[in-house]
């Protein structure tokens, strides 16, 4: 039996731009199995973000297909699909005008799902990332780690089986992204949710994944997948293993081998 | 408790001005003598305006309040519905903003003596004035507020999969809130000075047609009675629609 879960066939995407149509990601295929932790890394403007939203429903793909479980989509991911899926953003993008509570409950009302089961689902992942005393409070009363926790737990509230996640903590400070790692590591090992990570980071992808997809720029596609054989549970102590560094060596030299020489050193 | 003082400063300060202003003007007739007729001193057009606000006044400022709040109340929810109209539909925002910018630059002053060539010079007139006055600032402020989402909230509500109704519900309108108060307050401003000018164009009633009439007989104290009575219009509208804001609108952004 094939558990693979997320395939994405040939995808393509134009933006259409004043200058012209730029084909952004071109020939993208890879397929993500069940429980799967996967990293996709890559310099700015590779394309990570246009392969995610068009797996989240957010954009439609100009060529190829999308398929979730055993469902195809040609022209941009819709409907019913979209309970199956948890989307965190960049940034952790919830409504100033709602409480946290109501925040939470967005994705329910939007889905459909209601009663007593789903209230207490808020209240327990209010607690596992400590923020039960926020219940009440409006996002601008948390800090902006607090707020990147409620983006993380918005969008596992409906019991999503597909977490997607574009660089969602890489607006935090270092100690707090550290921070937050660990705790998604520890959700994706209590939860077993098929988790899709975007970073540009490449010891986090390694940290956090058990693959890698490694992305080149121009046009914006997928160079390599990488399989991360290290023993879990991770902690920091895993960049002393001779093969984290091994990893890290391939993988930054197969970015940097893709984009050129005139390239500058990013952060 | 830090809240509490600035809250009780900022009440503190406007009646501080008001005490000063009062007290300069106050002296400054009484020194040099200027006559009533011309500048009346502030103790004198308060004393006016309690002798005479029953017998001479409550009338015309009864008749002036129902013209403001009957305006206001047509146009504050026409404007904002026409504002999410427009904004959902770029083409006919395109369309009719520049024939809205027109009908707000210009002055009603010039409008009014029109509509009551057409209708008289009873209440709707004035009403209409109000309307067509404060309609356009509330539906301009509106469209900027509906326009004014960010992308990264609307791709949330397009990764659930949300309905367009949903969205507007959910983000569009509330995000439009501080937008659209900012237009009903403008709205009050524009509906209490258009309801004025129209009175004092034409009519017999009204405030602004007392202005004028008291001013005929050289009776200042009561003319300025009755713009004390307007800026009391004025500002408890302004005020009000402060304190219905400052309870809808909780969070911060
Ligand atoms: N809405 C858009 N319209 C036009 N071009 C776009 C649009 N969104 C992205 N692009 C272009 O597509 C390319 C890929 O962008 P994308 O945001 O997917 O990159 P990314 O890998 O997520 O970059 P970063 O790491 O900086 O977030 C870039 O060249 C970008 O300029
Ligand atoms: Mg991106």
């Amino acid at each position: 039996m094939n558990d693979t879960i997320i395939k994405m066939q040939d995808v393509e995407k134009i933006y259409p731009t004043k200058k012209g149509p730029l084909v952004a990601v071109q020939d993208v295929n890879f397929a993500i199995n069940k429980e799967d932790f996967v990293s996709l890394v890559g310099p700015s403007g590779c394309g990570k973000s246009t392969i995610i939203r068009i797996l989240g429903g957010i954009l439609d793909q100009t060529r190829g297909t999308v398929t979730y479980f055993d469902r195809e989509f040609s022209s941009g991911v819709k409907g019913d699909i979209l309970s199956k899926i948890g989307f965190v953003f960049q940034s952790h993008n919830l409504l100033p005008w709602l409480s946290i509570k109501k925040n939470l409950s967005l994705p329910l009302e939007i889905f459909k799902l209601s009663g007593a089961k789903w209230e207490k689902r808020i209240d327990e992942l209010l607690e596992m990332v400590g923020l039960t005393a926020y219940k009440n409070a409006y996002p601008a009363e948390l800090s902006s780690g607090m707020q990147q926790r409620i983006g993380v737990i918005r969008a596992l509230v409906h019991d999503p089986e597909i977490l997607l996640m574009d660089e969602p903590f890489g607006s935090l400070d270092s100690i707090t992204r550290e921070l937050l790692n660990f705790e998604l590591l520890s959700i994706w090992q209590k939860t077993r949710k098929t988790i899709l990570f975007i970073t540009h980071n490449v010891e986090e992808s390694i940290l956090l994944s058990s693959r890698v997809f490694v992305m080149a720029t121009n046009p914006g596609r997928i160079i390599e997948a990488i399989d991360i054989d290290l023993p879990r549970p991770r902690t920091q102590s895993i960049s002393n293993d001779p093969r984290y560094l091994e990893y890290e060596a391939t993988i930054t030299g197969l970015i940097d081998q893709f984009r050129g020489v005139d390239a500058v050193e990013e952060v | 408790m830090k809240k509490k003082d600035f809250s009780r400063l900022n009440f503190l300060a406007p009646v501080l001005v008001f005490i000063v202003i009062f007290i300069s003007w106050e002296t400054i007739v009484n020194v040099f003598h200027i006559p009533r007729q011309v500048l009346p001193s502030p103790v004198n057009i308060f004393k006016s305006l309690f002798d005479n606000f029953i017998p001479l006044l409550s009338s015309h400022f009864l008749i002036t309040l129902r013209t403001i709040l009957t305006g206001f109340v047509i146009a504050v929810p026409t404007g904002i519905l026409l504002g999410a109209v427009l904004s959902q539909y770029k083409i006919l925002e395109k369309a009719i903003s520049p024939y809205v910018i027109i009908l707000v630059t210009t002055p009603l002053i010039v409008l009014v003596p029109l509509f009551m060539l057409w209708l008289g010079f009873g209440t709707n007139v004035r009403i209409l004035a109000v309307i067509a006055q404060a309609i356009p600032v509330i539906m301009l402020n509106s469209i900027t507020g509906f326009n004014s989402v960010e992308k990264t909230k609307l791709e949330l509500m397009e990764s659930l999969g949300a309905t367009k109704w949903q969205t507007f519900v959910k983000v569009t309108f509330p995000n439009a809130l501080s937008h659209v108060f900012t237009g009903i307050t403008l709205g009050g401003v524009f509906s209490t000075i258009s309801v004025i000018s129209a009175e004092i164009v034409g009519g017999k009633t009204g405030l602004g047609n007392r202005i004028i009439y008291f001013s005929g007989f050289i009776e200042t104290e009561l003319a300025f009675a009755c713009i004390l009575l307007v800026i009391l219009i004025g500002v408890t509208l302004a005020t009000s629609i402060g304190v219905v804001r400052d309870t809808v609108i909780k969070w911060k952004n």
